[in-house]
């Protein structure tokens, strides 16, 4: 049965203040990491754990952390990508609403990791409960003397603000976030440069998801070897996963990664809801290739073991979908999605998303053709990998992988 | 219709900008802020954002316009926002959403408002609670494992409230 290891406040029902987090040892590893610890030793610690982004990309945390120039010419930024959006995603907020003391401890680490001494929280506008947490913890830390300067009298200054978005999907591509925060449209932006060099303010910065930036501490407290012999040889640790749909317990669990998982999904979550059939899953949010249930049955929760199975482990948003569910008119639904919260800034995934989205409309509505099969992979080969921003490589996760699949199901709509 | 921030206010929005080191950062927070006064982000608060971060209101608008949560028309007294993303749609969204737009009578309209303006439609994308999906949010607030009856009792409280 999966238990919480790195995010044990994950099992209380609410969050956890500032005393009750302290009594649990909480902000000891941050003490730890001033003490013990150079800046330098805290970058190779946390390479050496094997920690990769939890937002979705799984980009190793301490290789990033490593891209940063250490001229030390301008100020270097951390910013925490709050802005959980991607479909089937509700992980971020269980730790801004429980464990917010472990998020703010993982930022003070690693802002002495990085020498860093302003940074943000972008959390996305409509998480107003999740705000608020985040913000009554950041009181209670200012208070006792975490935030501000020369925290536990060790000379670290670091101020931490909240900024709230409002309400675009592409806000979560880490350069979009900075214009966002930046007070513009959030396009995301070319790169190279990249962040690590040309960030917030044109300044260095690292951007890092919530449950990255939550997991730091638990790493400090107990070493690189102990986070990755948690997971498989090639994913380090342990990751949250949310998994909803047709569930029978849907939520938020924390497992090691390598786990299969159908021992996951029959165990912990009672398997489909209602007893029905599976149809198919999509592991790692929608914009992930979803699986049918014979590719879900050998998956392991593992970053290797969803590219053997071409998909993604993306954010480790699990979507269940019952035999009830019509592929088409899901894949409708994820089309529509995308063209809406396409940016407009790449032709490709502009005008691609908007087509794909009127095609599976007349399929689903039985005035497709057979060719529009064709028609719709010849689109996404136009828009993969031709954008500024994966939002068009996450548009074509679905639509490749459903037609790909359920081909049947589609053809059974088709008129000719 | 011109719109001022108050006194109170703008001695809010000097701690804002502090926490910036370029006060163009102050056009998300100072947007909320308007809105939440103002309900809705009309021409007047368009133009007094503009003035206080010493930008055009061309780029205020232009801004404005990219975020979904910032609403260019006023609303009824009352917003309710369907979440219409996958694990919503599967699990009942589509059925509550088909509620409200018959009993709103908003027609052919996908959203809107009520003759009445009592109550505002608007689907909105992923909230980022599927575990509890459908999710339904009322003026702000989640509402979970949301059906068609647990709807009605809440809109039926905010109609005898006004």
């Amino acid at each position: 049965m999966a238990e919480f290891i790195c995010f044990p406040s994950l099992a209380s029902e609410n969050r956890l203040n500032l005393d009750s987090y302290m009594d649990s040892g909480g902000y000891g590893t941050l003490r730890r990491a001033l003490e013990e610890h150079s800046p330098e030793d805290l970058v190779g610690l946390v390479k050496a754990s094997g920690l990769r982004g939890r937002g979705g990309a799984g980009f190793p945390t301490g290789m990033k952390w490593g891209f940063l120039p250490q001229d030390g010419r301008k100020p270097v930024y951390l910013v925490c990508n709050a802005d959980e959006g991607e479909p089937g995603t509700f992980k971020d907020r269980e730790i801004l609403l429980k464990a917010p003391h472990q998020l703010i401890e993982g930022m003070l680490i690693t802002a002495r990791a990085i020498g860093c001494s302003t940074a943000y929280i972008y959390v996305r506008g409509e998480f107003r409960r999740e705000t608020a947490a985040v913000e009554a913890a950041l009181r209670e830390a200012r208070e006792a003397g975490l935030l501000g300067n020369n925290i536990l009298g060790r000379g670290l200054d670091v101020e931490i603000h909240v900024h709230r978005g409002a309400g675009a999907y592409v806000c979560g591509e880490e350069t979009a976030l900075l214009n966002s925060i930046e007070g513009r449209r959030g396009l995301p932006r070319t790169k190279p440069p990249f962040p690590a060099v040309v960030g917030l303010y044109g300044c260095p910065t690292i951007i890092n998801n919530v449950e990255t930036l939550a997991a730091v501490a638990p790493i400090v407290e107990h070493g690189a070897e102990w986070y990755r012999n948690l997971g498989t040889s090639q994913s380090a640790g342990t990751k949250l996963f949310s998994i909803s749909g047709h569930v029978a317990r849907p939520g938020v669990y924390e497992l090691p990664l390598g786990t299969p998982f159908m021992d996951f999904f029959e165990g912990d979550c009672g398997g489909v809801k209602n007893g029905r059939g599976l149809k198919a899953v999509i592991p790692g949010g929608s914009s992930t290739p979803m699986l049918d249930a014979k590719g879900a049955r050998s998956l392991e929760l593992s970053y290797e073991s969803c590219e053997e199975h071409g998909t993604m482990l993306g954010s480790g948003a699990i979507i269940v979908l019952d035999e009830s569910v019509s592929i088409p008119r899901a894949l409708q639904n994820m089309a529509r999605f995308y063209a809406h919260e396409s940016c407009g800034q790449c032709t490709p995934c502009r005008e691609g998303t908007h087509w794909i989205k009127l095609i599976v409309d007349r399929i689903v509505a039985g005035e497709g053709k057979k060719s529009d099969l064709g028609l719709l992979l010849d689109i996404c080969r136009h828009i993969s990998f031709r954008t500024i921003c994966a939002l068009g490589d996450a548009a074509v996760g679905p639509v490749k992988s459903a037609v790909e699949s359920f081909r049947p199901e589609f053809e059974a709509l088709m008129t000719d | 219709m011109p719109f001022r921030f108050t006194e109170n206010e703008l001695r809010e929005i000097d701690q804002i900008l502090n926490r910036y080191p370029d006060r163009r950062s102050g056009m998300l927070p100072l947007l909320h802020l308007a809105q939440e006064r103002e309900g809705w982000i009309s021409p007047g608060v368009v133009e007094e954002v503009a003035r206080v971060l010493e930008v055009s209101s061309l780029h205020v608008s232009d801004v404005v316009s990219f975020y979904t949560m910032f609403h260019r028309r006023p609303l009824g007294r009352h917003l309710v926002s369907v979440c219409r993303t996958l694990s919503c749609h599967v699990l009942g969204g589509e059925e509550i959403l088909r509620h409200l737009q018959s009993r709103l009578r908003l027609g052919d309209r996908e959203t809107g408002t009520d003759p009445e303006g009592l109550f505002t439609l608007e689907t909105v994308e992923c909230l980022g609670d599927c575990g509890a999906a459908p999710v339904v949010m009322i003026d702000g607030t989640y509402h979970e494992n949301m059906t068609v009856k647990r709807l009605e009792q809440e809109l039926s409280k905010l109609e005898t409230e006004s």
